[in-house]
């Protein structure tokens, strides 16, 4: 089957994007039936069953239909949107992303989705009356044909009928303080209205584009620092260098700003997650979120997602009781599960709270030394011991459960958050519930870093801390400067290395100084040589090697090599303090 | 010397100026002095003649007087009243006549001495004729006592009176005797000025005379130093011209030799030329020769580089050989980097399991592949490090062997090449020479020319030659007549001395004429300074014969002047 | 005793051999010039990029007393241990080995220079003595921070 590519493609993305819509619309039928609703859903099921069959995916298309059926039978009332159908659409959903994506990823075959479809049909055929009129069928053929060809700009209808049973999950939206189905209609009109308002491009492009961007800033830079070769006199290409410097950061700050995602996407997995679970365990979770317009980096978005998703598990897996023992601790029958996001002039702070029985320092002390990460008599605070889950292996649950348990999960959650310089702390109380703080800088991962040259070797030093950079003789080791005594400490002093590594250099070279302004006082920093400026994504330093003295991170330089990020501010206070001599390091 | 340069004329108007003026000067005092002595003496004379007679009238009046008053007594004792009555205006008729005399003495040019004098003696007239005339004034009124009282009186007075007027009349006599002499005085004085004035005449005009004779002598001395300039100058020509023609004469001679020997170095010249031109051929042929060794050398070289090319086909074996070696390296990495895979491989599979078994058997099997893979390699290196030293020692032998061959052809070559040079410099050279030859013999038909042109030169500078002497010996002459002319103008200088001028003027003929010959015979000697030396003394010595007076010293005096002017010039 | 359990790698420190369990390594990389670290020990010989991240490198044969030399050909073990990964330069990887209970002496009578913490015993096999450690162990104690002393 001769599939074009290119459009392929394109409809892989429409249908990705619209399939994100229909997750939402079944979280939001979720919390109450609203017609417009479904109406949207067979829409959207229409639309890609229509863009289906145009790129010849007729399985696709014949799966479709059937979704179609079925969307239909809600619609005329003859099928109640009960919790499994509720599911069966969310795990269409599902079904369909995966398809999606392996049709993006190249893989043509269609899945097995007849058997995808065996329930559905089940369905339909169960309710579809045998003596349904043709007339009938036909006016079900027009009001749907009725239905897809009207556009409907997300209104805010009131014909929503709510269905008679109480839904057991609700939505609370923290944006709009009006009743539940105004809510329901606002936050649907607000989310279809966010979708108007973009346009798709393919992320593998835009990758493109930033790639490329971030090279010419390196470009641009290594142009901005052989300016210097080029006469003074010359004034319209320094001008021009200026500006174009101007444009680049700019630009390049924009690209990176491309790249930021609002976490609403990510709520909206959670939130599905939420209610799956709860579905599943049989736990009754009201989930809120706040602050999803927050936006983050598109690749720290992606990996917080299973991070979150796994403490999202654990807290609703362990941490939420049973309706029964809530009802024992007088807690609602309700658990609730609260996610928000803030953002903060550090970075993003991520929250996930419940109301669940929280954690037990004191079992997971007993845990720990049972598992010989801890001494028997080890006095550690309530915080450490609530850091002690972060080990791997470290699961207090008594039982594995299919969800979570094994304790793989929290360390690597942990790792994952490391990577991208995210930290979580833990603040829990028995029986009140367990907060899990994710602190998320938003790109401090990327810095300007200065390389300079230290024993040959090529180190970093964040642009942020540099005040100014002078060029000196080897042998000064103080100079006025600023109308102020400028000391010029030599980094290769601070910093000892092995002795093979030790460069000394004549006592006569010119060197370059780096001026750093800490707590008020200027301190020279002498370095071989600048090397050059570049962007840098600082890498956390593993345990094992982050207590080295002076290095406030990591990175892999343009040729491979790793790249130590100089912490000049540590650096500084031992210059000013000297309380102990080198060899002695806190 | 000032004066000199005053015109003869004015200084004859001077002389006779002043001379004019002197003379004058002294008539005019002379005239003078005549005529206040003939004043004085016509004084001294009207005074003499009237004093005489005064004197003398007083001397009678007196003795009148004398008369009278005896007179008078004897007329008293006679009583003779009417003469003494008579007496009396005698008497005073006397007095008034002795009046009249002093007063015509008092108008009479005598000293005021003498005047003086007069007047005392007047005085004592007075008196005495008062006292006469009392005397008699008595007597005739008859007192005679009174008279006779007075007598006594009148006698004192009386003899008083006479020697009075005997002074009185020395004085007036001495009077006229100092005029008298002054009159001597005078003549004598004159006598003495007129000769003085005339001394004096003729010594400031003989001193004009002199100053004036030593300016034209001086003169004259210039003019005769000019003469013998020109003499010595004409002699020099002379001198010189007859040595112009004689050179011109050499010269002549010389460049007939010149002729004939440029006429010779032409043949030469040609001779040579053909030379060249055979010197030429046999460079060109050996030329020839040295090209064709060449040619023989480089085809040895074309064979020995074929060789050497040879030997590259060898080196890019090795070159070969090395890359190949090198792949074997890649290889190694490869076989390495494949341990790796399968150990990191092994890890994984154990890592998963149960799952991970199948895989960990295709790791080991992999492992176990690449080791066999790893000694294959080891092998075809050490196959590849054997080949390739074989290959080097080959190309040992052969590069020493052709770098031998070469070294020799190169060697021959460089030795052809040195050949082809300095053949080629010697064709260079033998050009230069008929370039040269050529140039000669141009160079000689410009002698040549050059030779005609300096002939004709050398015969008009002999005609030039001829006509200076010419020239000269008519200078001379003129410069006798010259020498002529200056014995003349100093005779006429000199004057007075006729006899001796003419055998002066002998001699300065003799020394002219001497000057020719002298002349001639300076044509050989060329020592006419100290003939004429010689000459000048003569004249000196000349000079000093003429005579001693004054005047003469003084003209030694000016012709030693002169004389020394001379050797000033000379 | 799983299968996997008994697998070893064995590598060589010096003279002597010594294997790891399979499961305490992550990966054998190839050599990397490590850029050095200031102020950490002095068989703390730098650090390396592993696939974009940063880590630690220590030279087994100068920690356990020999001679360090680098050939090309000097491989990493990448071990990850609780407070992150770390790489450990050894001199030559020989190959995986299964050995057996029998084959295998848990508690040795002789004293090696290895602390005995993270010695899972000694090892016979066709001639050679091999000690068997346990890699995690080993470097999950490690401060390798200077401190003063070292």
């Amino acid at each position: 089957m001769e599939i074009d590519n290119e459009l392929l493609i394109s409809f892989c993305d429409e249908a990705m994007d619209v399939l994100i819509r229909w997750e939402r619309i079944c979280l939001d039928l979720a919390l109450g039936f609203n017609i417009d609703l479904v109406e949207e859903l067979f829409r959207i099921a229409h639309n890609i069953k229509g863009g289906s069959r145009a790129v010849q995916l007729f399985d696709f298309g014949n799966y479709l239909h059937q979704v179609e059926d079925v969307i239909n039978l809600i619609m005329d009332g003859k099928l109640d949107l009960s919790d499994p159908i509720q599911n069966e659409l969310l795990r269409s959903q599902k079904f369909m992303t995966d398809w999606v994506d392996r049709l993006k990823k190249g893989n043509l075959e269609s899945p097995d989705f007849m058997k995808q479809i065996q329930p559905l049909a089940l369905i339909v055929d169960l309710l579809k009356p045998a003596t349904s009129t043709p007339e009938k069928n036909q006016q079900h053929a027009l009001n749907r044909e009725s239905l897809a060809n009207s556009k409907s700009s997300g209104t805010a209808g009131q014909r929503g009928d709510l269905t008679e049973r109480p839904s057991p999950l609700s939505k609370v939206s923290s944006e709009a303080k009006l009743e539940k189905q105004n809510s329901n209609s606002v936050s649907a009109s607000k989310n279809s209205g966010s979708h108007n308002e973009t346009i798709r491009i393919s992320a593998q492009k835009l990758d493109h584009i930033l790639q490329t961007i971030g090279e010419l800033s390196i470009h641009q830079t290594i142009l901005f620092h052989g300016r210097s070769e080029v006469s003074a006199t010359n004034h319209v290409f320094h001008k021009s260098l200026q500006l174009s410097q101007k444009l680049t950061r700019d630009l390049y700050d924009k690209a990176l700003g491309l790249r930021m995602q609002p976490l609403e996407s990510l709520f909206q997995r959670l939130e599905r997650s939420t209610i799956e679970l709860s579905r599943s365990l049989q736990k009754p979770i009201q989930f809120s979120s706040e602050g999803s317009e927050v936006e983050l980096d598109k690749t720290v978005v992606e990996k917080i997602i299973d991070p979150l998703t796994h403490i999202l598990r654990n807290a609703i897996d362990h941490g939420i009781e049973t309706p029964e023992q809530r009802q024992l601790l007088n807690k609602s029958e309700v658990g609730r599960i609260e996610i928000s996001a803030k953002q903060d002039t550090f970075g993003v702070l991520i929250t996930i709270q419940d109301d669940g029985k929280g954690l037990d320092h004191e079992k997971i002390k007993a845990k720990a030394i049972e598992k010989n990460l801890l001494k028997p008599n080890q006095e550690i605070s309530t915080k450490e011991a609530f850091q002690l889950i972060f080990q791997p292996g470290f699961s207090t649950a008594e039982k594995v459960t299919e969800v979570s348990g094994r304790g793989v999960g929290m360390d690597v959650v942990r790792k994952v958050l490391e990577d991208i310089s995210g930290k979580i702390e833990i603040e829990s109380q028995v029986n009140q519930g367990t907060k899990f703080s994710i602190i998320l800088p938003t790109s401090v991962n990327i810095i300007e870093g200065m390389l300079v040259q230290l024993h040959g070797q090529t180190y970093v030093i964040p642009i942020s801390a540099v005040d100014e950079v002078i060029n000196v003789q080897g042998s000064e080791t103080r100079r006025i400067h600023h109308s102020a005594i400028l000391p010029i400490v030599d980094l290769r002093n601070l910093l000892q290395v092995n002795p093979e590594f030790r460069q000394t250099s004549t006592h006569d070279e010119a060197m370059s100084v780096v001026i750093c302004l800490h707590r008020g006082i200027q301190i020279g920093f002498l370095v071989e040589k600048i090397l050059g400026q570049h962007q840098v994504v600082i890498r956390p330093l593993n345990e094992n090697i982050e207590s080295s003295f002076g290095i406030l991170g990591g990175t892999i330089l343009g040729n491979g090599e790793p790249g130590l990020i100089l912490d000049l501010a540590v650096l500084s206070d031992f210059y000013l303090n000297r309380t102990q001599p080198l060899k002695e390091l806190a | 010397m000032k004066m000199n340069k005053i015109s003869l004329k004015g200084r004859m108007m001077v002389l006779v100026g002043i001379m004019l003026l002197a003379q004058g000067l002294l008539i005019g005092v002379a005239v003078q002095k005549s005529s206040s002595l003939l004043t004085t003496l016509n004084n001294v004379t009207g005074q003499q003649m009237p004093s005489e007679r005064i004197l003398a009238h007083i001397d009678m009046l007196h003795d009148t007087v004398r008369s009278i008053v005896l007179g008078s007594y004897f007329s008293d004792v006679t009583n003779d009243r009417a003469s003494l009555v008579d007496f009396q205006k005698e008497l005073v008729k006397t007095d008034a006549l002795f009046q009249d005399d002093f007063k015509k003495m008092e108008v009479l040019e005598i000293s005021a001495v003498t005047k003086q004098k007069m007047k005392v003696v007047n005085g004592w007239i007075n008196d005495y004729l008062a006292s006469g005339k009392l005397i008699v004034d008595n007597l005739v009124v008859g007192q005679p006592k009174k008279a006779n009282a007075e007598y006594a009186t009148f006698t004192n007075h009386f003899k008083k009176l006479e020697k009075d007027l005997e002074i009185f009349e020395e004085e007036v006599n001495k009077d006229t005797r100092i005029v008298g002499d002054q009159g001597k005085d005078i003549v004598v004085y004159l006598v003495v000025t007129s000769s003085v004035g005339f001394v004096f005449s003729i010594f400031f005009s003989l001193f004009i005379f002199n100053w004036t004779r030593k300016s034209f002598e001086g003169i004259l001395g210039k003019i005769s130093n000019t003469a013998q300039l020109i003499s010595k100058s004409t002699i020099s020509v002379m001198r010189e011209s007859t040595k112009v023609k004689d050179s011109a004469v050499e010269q002549s001679a010389a460049i007939q030799e010149s002729v004939s020997a440029l006429s010779e170095m032409s043949s030469m010249i040609s001779q040579t030329g053909q030379n060249v031109r055979i010197s030429i051929d046999t460079a060109l042929t050996a030329n020839e020769k040295s090209a064709d060794g060449k040619k023989i050398m480089e085809h040895l070289s074309h064979a020995m580089s074929s060789i050497q090319k040879a030997n590259t086909s060898l080196q890019d074996i090795s070159k070969v050989i090395d890359n190949i070696v090198n792949k074997t390296t890649v290889i190694n990495d490869i076989v390495f980097k494949t341990q790796l895979l399968s150990f990191n491989a092994s890890i994984e599979a154990a890592r998963a399991g149960t799952h991970g078994r199948g895989f960990a058997v295709v790791a080991e099997e992999v492992g176990n592949l690449a080791e066999l893979s790893g000694a294959a390699a080891k092998e075809i290196e050490q196959l590849l490090v054997e080949s390739q030293r074989r290959v080097r020692d080959t190309l040992e032998v052969i590069q020493d062997r052709v770098g031998d061959g070469y070294k020799v052809s190169q060697n021959a070559h460089q030795v052809f090449e040195e050949i082809s040079i300095n053949i080629e410099q010697i064709n260079g050279q033998i050009k230069s020479i008929g370039e040269a030859t050529q140039q000669q013999e141009v160079g000689v038909q410009q002698a040549n020319t050059a030779m005609k042109q300096m002939d004709e030169s050398s015969q008009s500078n002999t005609e030039a030659a001829l006509v200076a002497q010419s020239t000269a010996e008519q200078l001379k002459k003129d410069c006798n007549t010259l020498y002529k002319v200056f014995d003349e103008l100093m005779l006429l200088v000199n004057g007075h001395q006729l006899k001796k001028i003419n055998s002066r003027s002998s001699n300065a003929t003799a020394y002219s004429s001497g000057s020719l010959e002298n002349s001639n015979h300076l044509d050989s000697s060329g020592e006419d300074d100290s003939e004429l030396q010689g000459l000048v003394r003569n004249i000196a010595s000349k000079q000093n014969e003429w005579g001693s007076d004054d005047l003469n010293a003084d003209l030694n005096h000016a012709g030693g002047v002169d004389r020394s002017h001379f050797k000033k010039v000379v | 005793m799983t299968e996997s359990e008994n697998k070893f790698l064995v590598f060589s420190v010096g003279e002597d051999l010594y294997a790891s369990p399979l499961l305490s390594i992550r990966e054998v990389l190839e050599y990397q010039i490590p850029k050095p670290m200031p102020n950490m020990v002095h068989y703390f010989t730098g650090v390396i990029n592993v696939r974009g991240a940063i880590v630690g490198v220590i030279d087994l044969r100068t920690k356990f007393g020999h001679e360090a030399k680098n050939w090309p050909r000097t491989p990493f073990l990448l071990c990850d241990t609780a407070r992150g990964a770390i790489a450990t330069i050894v001199d030559s990887v020989d190959r995986v080995q299964t050995f057996t209970e029998e084959q295998i002496e848990r508690h040795p009578p002789v004293a090696t220079k290895i602390e005995q913490n993270y010695l899972i015993g000694v090892a016979k096999s066709s001639h050679e003595l091999i000690t068997l450690v346990d890699m995690e162990k080993l470097l999950n104690e490690q401060e390798y921070k200077k401190v003063s002393g070292e």
